[in-house]
């Protein structure tokens, strides 16, 4: 089995893990807006030293997004730096994805589930997707989208299992696809140790990205900011 | 000692080589100007995604200029303040990340301090002490410099830094982000006699810049002329020219009184606005009359770049500070805060 370092700093949580010879360790708080000050000291807890191709690490994997663009950017930065600095490459894991599987490794669904994954998107929206759960694996059966909570529209009939910060605007979901929802595990949060399941199987695929490609997938790419134009000044 | 310099406040990514012995060896600029122009201004959020897209592509680019690999380099320099606080936070992350990668040490520099010792990149650099003038679109500051790290803040801006009114005038006169040389193009055509704009504060003693009284009286300029008829091309010119000779006049005249009030006879500037041909050539023209002189840097290093970071880095690395615990970025840092070092390196 590879070895692995992963990263997920897309949430109040900073989170890192260790695959290594198929023992897991791993340093993860909840410190909102403090990622960066602790990232490296918590890295340091898990390795001796930065030079990851030296301590046979084969990849990094990292949360690709949704979540704070802030916090994306300090964990896209750093696996950047990482990875080029030794050589390594990347794998991009979907935020909604590892948190979707935190839900299967902690026993909360089984196989044949759907898992309504959601990240608070602040602004009163939030992000989504939803997975089936298939034995050890997830299905993604959407593309990962934002929207404002009373306009979300997830397809199908059937229940899900609703996990993720998004929840924080349950009560403004269409009251249909509340009705459809048989667990909410709202404190569930994106895990650096979740993302290995899915990197494992996209490195053994040749999935994965040079140190430059590494980027946050913000998903909510507009932005509030006015141009001249839409001012009513001249550009 | 090599050292990888990254710039990342604002919206210029930078990155530079400097080697404390053979000078600069590359340096790589990425304007994101054209990404900002159609908001009239600096979006933070759109500086920071391009930070993050640009960063690493010129790093590769600068090593490959320099012809060297990652083992040549012995350290990382980055901005660690002031500036915006998401565009900071891109390239710290990344240089705190290739400094452990790479088993080498890194240190967050002070954006203004990098352009203060700018005109050192230059082969005629200036002795210690001197006075700057640190002048951009975020900065209006008068700082005594007895040697690296040993500053003594003489004067700032009250409101507005100088390059911030440029870019205001600029907006009043439809002109396009960033203001400072659409402004010194049409004063060239402009009318000097025409407009007699104030120089803030130049009759009370002290050394703190206002250009806020300036920006109204532009805009009450400007709106005279549309209510005579319609803002025509020569109005603009005529008042760019006014404009701009009364925050040069301002400057000059600051500058003037803080070399004599320090009893110094080396004025450095740096800065976005030290680019402008009006002000170089007017401050010349006075310290020369006092047998002053007056260093600043080459026209690609007066704005955010790689290379000051690199080599203000090189001066503290050289005196063996470097990065302690967590990455912090300071949006807001006093340069007075800064400790001092005796040796220039190179």
């Amino acid at each position: 089995m590879a070895n692995l370092l992963a990263i997920d700093t897309s949430t109040d949580a900073c989170s890192v893990a260790l695959l290594h010879q198929g023992e897991i360790s791993e340093c993860h708080e909840i410190i909102p807006r403090q990622h960066s000050q602790r990232l490296f000291g918590m890295l340091a807890e898990l390795l001796p030293s930065g030079r990851l191709r030296e301590q046979g690490i084969d990849a990094i994997c990292y949360g690709e997004g949704p979540g704070s663009f802030t916090g994306l950017r300090v964990c896209a930065s750093a696996v950047q730096g990482l990875c080029f600095a030794n050589r390594l490459p990347a794998v991009p894991v979907s935020t909604l994805e590892a948190q979707a599987h935190a839900a299967l490794r902690e026993g909360l669904v089984s196989s044949g589930d759907t898992i309504l994954s959601t990240l608070d998107a602040q602004i009163g929206e939030l992000y989504w997707c939803r997975f089936r759960v298939d034995g050890a694996e997830l299905v993604a059966l959407d593309v990962a989208a934002v929207c404002k909570p009373g306009a979300m529209a997830a397809a199908g009939q059937g229940a899900m299992v609703a996990v993720g910060s998004g929840l924080n605007h349950l009560a403004a979901l269409p009251s249909e696809l509340r009705s459809r929802l048989s667990h909410c595990y709202a404190d569930l949060l994106p895990r650096a140790r979740d993302q290995f399941p899915v990197a494992l199987a996209k490195l053994a695929r040749g999935q994965v990205q040079s140190a430059e490609a590494v980027c946050p997938v913000y998903v909510r790419d507009e932005i509030s900011w006015k141009k001249l134009s839409e001012q009513g000044k001249p550009a | 000692m090599l050292i990888l310099g990254l710039e990342t406040s604002c919206d210029e990514t930078g990155v530079a080589l400097y080697h404390t012995g053979r000078g600069l060896l590359a340096h790589a600029l990425f304007s994101q100007v054209d990404i900002h122009v159609e908001y009239g201004g600096v979006v933070p959020e759109l500086a920071s995604r391009d930070h993050i897209r640009k960063a690493l592509p010129l790093i590769e680019q600068v090593m490959a200029e320099a012809n060297c690999t990652a083992g040549d380099i012995n350290a990382v320099a980055y901005t660690a303040g002031p500036g915006l606080v998401g565009a900071l936070m891109v390239g710290a992350t990344l240089a705190r990340a290739l400094a452990w990668g790479w088993g080498v040490p890194s240190l967050g520099v002070h954006h203004m301090e990098g352009h203060l010792l700018a005109p050192m990149l230059e082969e005629d650099r200036p002795d210690f002490p001197f006075v700057a003038l640190l002048v951009s679109g975020g900065h209006t500051q008068l700082v005594r410099v007895d040697a690296i790290g040993e500053y003594r803040l003489l004067g700032e801006s009250l409101d507005d830094a100088a390059g911030e009114a440029f870019d205001k005038a600029a907006k009043m006169l439809g002109l396009p982000y960033p203001g400072g040389p659409h402004i010194a193009r049409l004063a060239e055509q402009g009318d000097p006699s025409r407009f007699d704009f104030p120089r803030p504060m130049v009759n009370r003693p002290g050394l703190d810049f206002s250009f806020s009284g300036l920006k109204t009286y532009t805009l009450n300029t400007v709106n005279d002329c549309r209510a005579a008829g319609e803002l025509t091309e020569q109005d603009k010119c005529d008042i760019a020219r006014a404009f701009e000779e009364a925050v040069v006049g301002t400057l000059v005249i600051k500058c003037r009184r803080a070399l004599k009030q320090e009893g110094l006879k080396t004025l450095v500037m740096a800065g976005g606005v030290s680019a402008n041909r009006n002000l170089r050539a007017s401050l010349e023209m006075a310290l020369k009359k006092d047998r002053a002189r007056v260093f600043y840097p080459a026209p690609e290093f007066c704005t955010d770049n790689g290379a000051m970071i690199a080599y203000a880095g090189a001066q503290r690395l050289a005196a063996g500070q470097r990065d302690e615990g967590g990455t912090a970025v300071r949006p807001r840092w006093p340069m007075a805060e800064l400790p001092p070092i005796t040796q220039v390196a190179g």
